[in-house]
């Protein structure tokens, strides 16, 4: 069977780095929209950054397979989408620990508040 | 100086208002009690005590219940905010000493150790501290003798720089990095401390020890 291959780079290749740029832009982008910090900024164009220089150049994985004893490079396509789960999952946890504050926030807030009020009231009586 | 006792409380029903009464008996006449979210009768039996009672409608973390504290105390006035247990493990006459730091203004926040004296501690919380004590050195540069103490003393402008976000347990090792990064000076003053078969259930067990050591490394990663 044939191997789909464009100007010599596999199909996961080009995926996996397209898809690593998208998620740079991205990350660019809600920087400049004030959604992300710098340091989060750094973070994310670092870890799709090292994703996507991975699946461009599979030898620097060829050769992690090496050192670690794995047998060969094709594993690294797995290793790459391992990557993308664990990212996947930690992202979940970020928003979830975002959605946890907001609510947070809010429980808190309103429990001051009703201090304040319950006070006026038993004032008032 | 206006000093306030902010306990956080989670279904302390049975000890909340002991703790708030030896306070009172100590002279300490401003006590907020946070009760955080719980199902049984904390805020009333708090109320019933004389403390001013703040209830949160859902259960957030005893750290969301400190931050409410403290917000609740400066609002009011407080020059000195000290954290204390409802679990009455703590010894209100410990207080005295733990404020003096403040009152001489030699340091914005003292942390009250249980582990600079000798005393009868269970080995698993022993266990835990360690493990936090080196978490929390991880994310703050700051190594701690107790770093999961759950009596602090804050000065007001130390409280009003410190922001506590961590929800749960989480949030001891979180103030450290406050510290840190705000460049507020503290000390380490011992306290005593009492367990009993009921204190020994509250607080961490090792889930929430592995729970709160995931969050910190994830959320020093996500800053």
């Amino acid at each position: 069977m044939n191997v789909f291959t464009f100007h010599g780079f596999a199909l996961y290749q080009l995926i996996t780095t397209i898809f690593c740029l998208v998620m740079i832009l991205k990350m660019i982008s809600r920087y400049r929209r004030h959604e992300r910090t710098l340091k989060e900024l750094i973070v994310w164009v670092v870890t799709w950054g090292v994703i996507g220089g991975l699946a461009f150049f599979p030898f620097i994985i060829d050769y992690i397979a090496q050192v670690f004893g794995v047998k060969s490079g094709t594993s690294g396509f797995f290793a790459i989408w391992l990557i993308i789960l664990t990212y996947a999952f930690f992202r979940t946890f970020v928003v979830v620990e975002h959605i946890d504050k907001k609510i947070t926030d809010l429980t808190r807030k309103a429990a001051l508040d009703s201090y304040d009020i319950d006070r006026v009231l038993k004032k008032d009586k | 100086m206006k000093t306030f006792i902010v306990i956080p409380a989670y279904n302390e029903a049975k000890t909340v208002s002991r703790a708030v009464h030896d306070l009172k008996t100590h002279g300490y006449d401003h006590i907020v009690v946070v009760d955080d979210g719980s199902s049984d009768k904390t805020f009333e039996e708090a109320e019933r005590a004389g403390a001013s009672a703040v209830k949160h409608v859902i259960n957030c973390g005893v750290g969301a219940a400190t931050q409410t504290g403290i917000d609740f105390a400066l609002k009011n006035g407080a020059d000195a905010i000290v954290t204390f247990d409802a679990d009455c493990q703590h010894f209100a006459n410990d207080i005295e000493r733990l404020i003096e730091p403040i009152l001489k203004r030699k340091y914005d926040v003292v942390i009250g150790s249980r582990f600079l004296n000798k005393q009868k501690i269970p080995f698993s919380r022993k266990m835990f501290n360690k493990i936090g004590n080196l978490l929390t050195y991880l994310i703050s540069g700051i190594y701690s003798t107790d770093s999961q103490s759950g009596i602090k003393v804050f000065s007001r402008e130390a409280a009003k720089k410190i922001r506590i976000t961590a929800n749960r347990f989480e949030y001891c090792s979180e103030i450290f990095r406050e510290i840190k990064e705000t460049h507020l000076s503290f000390i380490e003053v011992p306290v005593k401390v009492s367990y009993t078969d009921y204190t020994k259930l509250k607080g961490q067990n090792f889930a929430h020890g592995l729970e709160t050591g995931f969050k910190l490394i994830v959320r020093s990663l996500m800053r």
